[in-house]
């Protein structure tokens, strides 16, 4: 390898490092402010094996752990800098990973609000190759899960849906919930 | 009256009721499999073979139609989940079955009948070719048609003409081949003309249907369609060159029309019935006519036949059995012998053999033979006009006893092509056993009223479909005098039934959505993989586009619309509905402070896949409505036993939590009402929550007031744990009075009520002098288990437990040496266990290969990731000195000291003693399954011999990455 081919490769290996943000999911309900053109993400993961990372990509990219990514169901709050991102990459614990190359696996963050973008459900099959990738809208659970476990984080914050495709049960139950305080 | 009639009308009152008319039927009578499964004449027409289901196997009977005699061919046990999926005689001494395995591929395999004895011998011989029996081609022995598969990741099938020999010994060299086999046929029709082939193709929404001649031996495509309103079904060849195909392409009604293949164009019509579809037809090639043709009138299938003699047999069995529905299942072309199948709304129906020239019907077996000894309701069907002319078809079911005064109205789900019949159906029967009456009707959308009427109701989601129903509605309360209206429904039946109560709030008092869909433009957005295209055009053909006028028919957004109580039931696995449908509409009735209740069933789809859930389901609907209309009970002799079985069935899930979610008030109210009925097992139950402070404030002289009541009530779980309370002084965390007689009295009383385990118990007290004198050669007899077929339990549960105790015994104090050493001689005759003095030492260890989620993972001891479903530990050889390297068993102490805390600060430990085997490399491990376990620290293990010497001990530490 020549000297200018090792320079090339050590500053891709740091450029693509450095972009990369390991992120953990919050687990108290303190509302530290988000920076500003921050908000955040809820997502659901339920799989049936452990996950290695998830990563995503877009406006920044980040890499979801495995601490939050055990075999199981559980919801994941991050941080994130408003904009659009997308699913990248998933790797599991075994030696594979897919890549998720589709406009369905978009979604958006938007600022100051709390982006609930789906339940990501994996599936693998024996020993295999073979997984299987969804990503459901479960918005009321999701709801019900931050009105249960967020309250703070809550407060003053909307929640919007940013998965793929439109939906409007966030908007409608908001109507509903400022009718009811009248 | 003719002979036919006679021999039914002997059958006729053998099945007489024994209960009366207004009897309540139990769920458990009603929600079950039926026993009689299927019956298939032999090619020979002297046998018949059934399907049998019993509670506990499935059984293939042999039946012999000239002697009357029955031979089980097979018997499969149902516990291990398997069932027969398919069954058809290939010939007069073979049955081709299919099994199907809960767990594995389906097994194949032809039963190869001797009849040469006095009893025909079946041999099962299995066939490891996948593929399928295209024709059985009867009229060639020992020859069917076969489709092997030799696609690898799509199925491909290459057509053969095998030997049943040739079949079972994979033999597919000397077979003959069918030349130029359709490659990706996705299913080939059997039956029509020798030489000439007829199959199908599928390719996304195209169809296309092909046809080998006989003439050129090649392949032709003669019909394709994108369309999914055209019905084109195959039904036989006439002659040469014209087929008679069922279909709708030039008419609104599937009717049966010539199909000519020569110039693939739609020929003369042959039959078409003025208002329904044809469902199915047989021609008759040699003859080149129409033998009959089937369609749905009011509810009820209906078979023309086109010939005199067919007819006057038909008349004669409608006569026969009045108001029943008749069907040939099984018959051989052109012989006298008939299987026949006889049923109705009101039952669920018999199989018969009957004989054209004899006309004499002789029962084979009822399906459902408890329901014999009940008389069901009856359905009326009447149709009335909606519009424009335009008529629609509903069934109506009055209970035949009291009238409770409600009406369940009972749209069907779809709504598009599908549609309600006139038949038995075990959830009509158990409402009108109650006293409900029960409406369906075929609205606009419903299948086989042709094309226009089926596609007049897409798109009309609480629109025409609603008002179809309203208008039954109206029809029958113009007849009937109904106090209350409910509605009830699957899916879009769930949909309708709220939208009804939306549009008419004054009309109806209850509402029960099962598996429903509620926003509708979520259908659309369910989740990412639902927004391609091919699944949003799917969606539009029944709901129609997309826009925001979906939402104007959505209950979730006409939500304060909601006026009556509502009782919402989802699967939490649905991939049709979504549970966030059902969820979502329980979020904003909530917000509204809307009457709600609502199951939402763990682990199910698209509905209860269990006859235990329906019986658990309809069970807390008829309890819901009750409730809610405030309604007496159903009268009759059962109803207190209906009732307590009920209130059981509903406060075990609320208690247990496995299907629906855990609710200890609501157990607690279930179960008290079942111990007002006297159930013990209720009655100890509510000692629980006395003993826990769940619900009710914790009280343990209240439970044990509760568990003594259960005890007396004859209930020997109640007795037993009575037993363990008074022989250790604990009730899970309370602190009592120890009383070794009086334990010993309940363990005797336990095992008197035939508690399977008490006997240890009692063995236990024997051996140690606990509440009665010591007698430790007693206390060895009652250890000994002798024979396992007389056991009253579950043979290795009953071992296992019985183990436990005599590790309790060996280990307990107080023995002489003599007594020890009768123990431990019990422990070597009994339980295998040699070694209790020798010096046990270890002769080898390593940590094992770690496994985490079924892939192994080299791991250290140092570094294992805590994750849930880690495995760590050792393999581990032990050995005495005195063993000379045999394989012998002994018990040792293991503790596990795990890095988590209790409360109090000390480290959580595991103790068991466990039997090993010196000489051998045993596994000794630790897997990660709870919450709590997955901490970093160190896990230490540590083996004690029964003298508390240590004799081995490791260490291992987890990470959190």
């Amino acid at each position: 390898m020549n000297l200018f081919r090792l320079n090339l490769f050590v500053f891709l290996l740091l450029t693509v490092s450095g972009c990369v943000t390991k992120v953990s999911s919050i687990k108290r309900d303190v509302d530290a402010k988000l920076v500003d053109g921050e908000g955040y993400l809820l997502l659901a993961v339920d799989t049936s094996i452990n996950l290695d990372f998830i990563h995503i990509t877009g406006t920044k990219s980040a890499r979801l752990t495995s601490d939050d990514l055990q075999k199981g169901s559980r919801y994941i709050l991050i941080k994130l800098p408003a904009g659009n991102y997308e699913f990248n990459k998933i790797q599991l614990s075994n030696v594979y990973n897919y890549s998720m190359k589709s406009d369905i696996w978009r979604f958006e963050v938007k600022e100051n609000a709390v982006n609930y973008i789906g339940n990501l459900m994996v599936r693998h099959y024996d020993f295999g190759s073979r997984a299987y990738f969804e990503l459901i809208n479960r918005s009321s659970f999701a709801l019900q899960y931050l009105n249960a476990e967020f309250p703070n984080i809550l407060n003053g914050r909307t929640v919007e849906y940013g998965g793929p495709g439109e939906d409007d049960f966030f908007s409608t139950v908001r109507i509903n919930d400022s009718e009811g305080s009248k | 009256m003719n002979r036919l009639g006679i021999s039914l009308l002997i059958v006729i009152q053998v099945a007489f009721s024994n209960f009366t008319a207004a009897d309540p039927i139990s769920g458990k009578t009603l929600f079950r499999n039926p026993e009689a499964y299927s019956f298939i004449l032999s090619p020979n027409s002297k046998y018949v073979a059934g399907h049998f289901n019993y509670d506990d196997e499935m059984v293939v009977v042999l039946y012999d139609l000239k002697t009357e005699k029955s031979y089980a061919l097979f018997s499969l046990d149902t516990e291990i989940g398997i069932n027969i999926s398919s069954l058809k005689w290939v010939d007069t001494n073979s049955l081709y079955v299919r099994l199907r395995l809960k767990f594995g591929n389906d097994r194949v395999g032809l039963v190869q009948i001797d009849f040469s004895g006095e009893v025909p011998k079946p041999q099962f011989k299995t066939i490891i070719t996948d593929g399928y029996i295209v024709d059985p081609m009867p009229s060639v022995e020992g020859k069917v048609l076969y489709a092997k598969n030799v696609g690898r990741d799509k199925k491909r099938y290459k057509l053969y003409v095998v030997t049943e020999e040739q079949l079972i010994n994979a033999d597919f060299a000397t077979a003959v081949e069918i030349d130029n086999t359709l490659t990706d046929a996705d299913y080939y029709y059997p039956g029509f003309l020798t030489g000439e082939m007829i199959a199908s193709t599928t390719d996304g929404d195209v169809r296309s249907y092909w046809h080998l001649s006989g003439q050129t031996k090649r392949w032709a495509k003669f019909w394709s369609s994108d369309n999914v309103e055209h019905r084109f079904v195959p039904v036989g060849m006439l002659n040469a060159d014209t087929m008679a195909v069922l279909s709708n392409v030039n008419s609104d009604l599937v009717s049966l029309y010539e199909f000519n293949l020569k110039n693939n164009t739609f020929g003369k019509l042959l039959y078409q019935q003025p208002r329904y579809d044809i469902l199915n037809a047989e021609t008759d090639p040699v003859r080149n006519v129409i033998n009959y043709v089937t369609f749905v009138d009011h509810g009820r299938i209906v078979t023309k036949y086109f010939t005199d003699k067919d007819q006057k047999n038909h008349r004669l069995l409608q006569k026969a059995f009045p108001g029943k529905q008749v069907h040939v299942v099984s018959s051989n072309d052109s012989t006298e012998h008939k299987i026949i199948f006889v049923f109705g709304s009101d039952d669920p129906g018999s199989f018969y053999y009957f004989n054209t020239k004899t006309l004499i019907a002789r029962i084979l077996a009822p399906r459902n033979p408890e329901l014999e000894h009940y008389k069901l309701a009856k359905s009326d069907v009447f149709s009335n006009d909606v519009e424009s002319g335009q008529k629609i078809e509903s069934i109506l079911t009055r209970p035949r006893g009291d009238s409770n005064g409600v009406l369940i109205v009972m749209p069907h789900g779809g709504p598009i092509g599908i549609r309600d019949y006139d038949f038995y159906s075990p959830e009509v029967q158990y409402l009108a056993s109650r006293g409900y009456s029960i409406l369906s009707v075929n609205f606009r959308g419903s299948s086989g009223f042709g094309k226009r009427f089926q596609k007049t109701g897409v798109g009309q989601f609480g629109k025409i479909i609603e008002q179809d129903i309203t208008r039954a509605v109206g029809h029958v309360s113009e007849k009937y005098d109904f106090k209350y209206k409910c509605t009830m429904g699957t899916s879009y039946g769930g949909y309708s039934a709220v939208m009804l109560a939306i549009e008419h709030p004054l009309d109806y008092q209850c509402i029960i959505g099962m598996f429903g869909v509620y926003d509708l433009p979520l259908l659309f957005n369910a989740s990412n993989l639902k927004l391609q295209e091919d699944y949003q055009k799917r969606i539009s053909r029944i709901v129609g586009e997309l826009d925001d006028s979906l939402k104007d028919v959505s209950p979730f957004y006409l939500a304060d619309r909601i006026k009556a109580p509502l009782l919402l039931i989802a699967g939490d696995q649905d991939p049709i509905a979504d549970i966030e449908q059902t969820n979502r509409l329980k979020y904003r009735l909530q917000q509204r402070g809307a009457k709600l209740e609502h199951l939402f069933y763990k682990g199910s789809g698209h509905g209860l896949q269990t006859w235990y859930g329906e019986r658990h389901l309809y069970a807390y609907i008829d309890d819901f409505i009750r409730r809610h209309l405030r309604l007496n009970n159903p009268s009759g002799d059962n109803e207190s036993s209906i009732r307590e079985e009920e209130s059981l069935i509903i406060a075990d899930e609320f208690y247990s939590g496995n299907r629906i979610d855990k609710d200890n008030s609501l157990a607690l109210r279930y179960y008290k009402k079942a111990a007002g009925y006297g159930n013990a097992r209720a009655i100890f139950n509510v000692g629980h929550f006395y003993r826990d402070g769940h619900v009710v404030k914790s009280d343990p002289e209240m439970a044990l007031d509760w568990y003594r009541k259960a005890s007396d009530a004859g209930y020997s779980g109640a007795s037993y744990y009575l037993g363990q309370i008074y022989a250790t002084g604990k009730m899970s965390t309370h602190t009592l009075q120890a009383d070794p007689e009086l334990s010993y009295s309940f363990y005797q009383l336990a095992d008197k009520q035939k508690h399977v385990y008490a006997i240890f118990n009692i063995a236990k007290a024997l051996c140690t002098g606990s509440g009665v004198s010591k007698d430790i050669a007693r206390c060895l007899t009652l250890l000994t288990i002798s024979d396992p077929e007389s056991d009253k339990g579950d043979f290795d549960d009953k071992k296992f437990h019985r183990n436990s105790i005599a590790v309790e015994i060996l280990t307990s104090d107080g023995y002489t040496p003599e007594e020890m050493e009768k123990i431990k001689a019990f422990f070597n005759t009994e339980l295998g266990v040699s070694t209790f003095d020798d010096k046990i030492k270890v002769v080898r260890s390593h940590p094992f290969k770690s496994i985490l989620d079924g892939n192994v993972t080299i791991v250290t001891r140092s570094s294992i990731p805590a994750v849930r479903g880690a495995r760590f530990g050792d393999n581990i050889m032990f050995t005495t000195e005195e063993s000379d390297g045999k394989i012998t068993k002994a018990l040792v102490k293991q503790v596990w000291t795990t890095p988590a805390k209790n409360q109090d600060g000390t480290l959580i430990t595991e103790t068991k003693y466990r039997f090993i085997k010196l000489n051998m490399l045993q596994e000794l491990s630790y897997r990660l399954d709870y919450d709590w376990e997955r901490v970093e620290g160190v896990w230490k293990v540590e083996v004690f011999s029964l003298d508390d010497e240590l004799i081995f001990e490791d260490r291992f530490k987890t990470r959190l990455k």
